[in-house]
């Protein structure tokens, strides 16, 4: 019996499994498919309205007193953030109620010497009424989470290597 | 076996079959494996290859062809890489870093008396991804980088004084072959020889000398102009060895050690030149540097 119920077993899983690679097979396709129709050339890229998206949370989170979850909530790496940000502290530099408002969003490349981004270009102003501009940029992680490299956008710019970029 | 463990491992294997496919396809069609993956092992070319070539295997239970691979060896370094790619290289001091230029500017309109540098907006580097270059889609380590540019004012200064630091964490990430961190390196560099650079001098530069803590400590960095200074820190473990050249604005900011997977590691500098002109002063900046073994 216990045989019998193995072999069962063996070949539920055996259905299993060719079901699995059907599906995964499937989706892999859909996320293709899903990358190449946003528009942008680099799979994986947020939208724009995605990286607005973030822009508006981490503008909210920035609000909040000692900005306490900006770092993990919107940052990439929460250590660059919170050493920025220890920065933008010292140098008595925040951020004002308004939201930045978007001048433009573009896309930096996926290569080798760089993640693949959305990169927002904003202008706002800070708490003591000086205007800046700068870039903010939104990456997608390979947990699929969207994250920013300078989540401390008010104090922090942003830079990509250009693609004109040769070795030297 | 249980039925809960056996339909692990075919989640398990179904995941690595279809990622599989997936970066072989794309190791195929978009030429993605001109990255390479450091190997700091004191062993033979053919060794190197086996061990790599194992590690594949055991990893994604894949078969690589050894013969389709090379040792490239570069001062301390061993690279493996397919036959046919040149590694992408911004070298400095045996380091493949990738570089961005920047300037800074003296301070302008009314001179006021300041004992802090003031420093100008950061700049945060994209994440330099350092991927499998068998498995372009896993991403084996990171490094995130941020530098700042700034000047330091004080009675009776001639010229200028500009104030430069950077700091860069590295890691592992584990999704792959569980790679060690050996290397996170950053730097600045001047742009060129001729020009502005004739009317650079160092002020000063931190750290100065080879610097090893254990446990990890804070590191505190700082630089001194005419008694005014300015200040940095950063979290060191293990070994933090500052490169200085002799041309104005060359220092490496290099960490040493072999830091477990996943596990982070920092580096950073801070340093000061005089300008004993009123111009702008353009610089490099290097980062990525990384190294990973087992």
């Amino acid at each position: 019996m216990a045989t019998i119920r193995n072999t069962r077993l063996g070949l539920g899983v055996v259905l299993a499994a060719v079901a699995l690679v059907g599906a995964g097979l499937f989706v892999t396709n859909e996320l293709r498919t899903t990358a190449a129709d946003d528009g942008s050339q680099t799979p994986g890229v947020p939208s724009p309205a995605e990286a607005e998206a973030l822009l508006t949370e981490a503008h909210r989170l920035a609000q909040e007193p000692n900005h306490r979850d900006l770092c993990q909530t919107i940052a990439q790496n929460a250590e660059t953030c919170q050493r920025v940000l220890k920065w933008a502290e010292e140098a008595h530099v925040r951020p004002s109620a308004d939201r930045p408002s978007i001048l433009e969003d573009n896309v930096a490349e996926n290569t080798a010497a760089q993640q693949g981004a959305r990169v927002l270009r904003i202008r706002g102003t800070l708490a003591d009424g000086r205007s800046y501009t700068g870039k903010f940029s939104a990456v997608r992680t390979t947990a699929g989470e969207i994250r920013s490299q300078n989540a401390v956008y008010w104090y922090s710019d942003f830079a990509t290597i250009s693609s004109s970029f040769t070795p030297a | 076996m249980t039925i809960r463990s056996k339909l692990a491992y075919l989640l398990a294997a179904t995941a690595m079959l279809t990622g599989l496919m997936h970066d072989l396809a794309s190791a195929s069609d978009t030429g993605a494996t001109n990255l390479v993956v450091r190997g700091i092992m004191p062993a033979t070319e053919s060794q190197l290859i086996d061990e790599f070539v194992n590690r594949v295997h055991d990893k994604w239970d894949a078969s690589i062809e050894r013969d389709d691979y090379r040792v490239i060896r570069e001062l301390n370094s061993v690279l493996v890489v397919p036959k046919g790619v040149e590694p992408l290289h911004v070298q400095s001091n045996g380091v493949d870093m990738f570089q961005i230029s920047g300037a800074v500017n003296p301070p302008a309109g009314e001179v006021t008396t300041k004992e802090d540098a003031v420093w100008n907006r950061p700049v945060c580097l994209a994440r330099h991804n350092l991927a499998n270059p068998v498995f372009p889609s896993v991403i084996e380590a990171w490094a995130d980088a941020c530098y700042a540019a700034g000047y330091i004012q004080y009675p009776g200064q001639s010229g200028w004084d500009a104030v430069f630091k950077q700091y860069q964490t590295c890691a592992t990430t584990g999704n792959g072959l569980n790679y060690h961190l050996k290397q996170c390196t950053m730097a600045f560099g001047p742009v060129g020889n001729g020009g502005g650079i004739n009317f650079l001098d160092w002020n000063d530069w931190s750290p100065k000398s080879t610097t090893y803590m254990n446990p990890c400590s804070q590191l505190n960095l700082a630089v001194s102009v005419a008694g005014f200074g300015a200040e940095h820190a950063i979290s060191l473990c293990e070994t933090l060895n500052p490169v200085k050249g002799e041309r104005p604005l060359d220092f490496q900011a290099n960490w040493a050690g072999d830091a477990p997977t996943k596990h982070h590691r920092e580096t950073g500098d801070l340093i000061s030149v005089h300008n004993a002109l009123l111009s702008g002063i353009p610089y490099q900046v290097y980062y990525g540097g990384m190294e990973i073994g087992f």
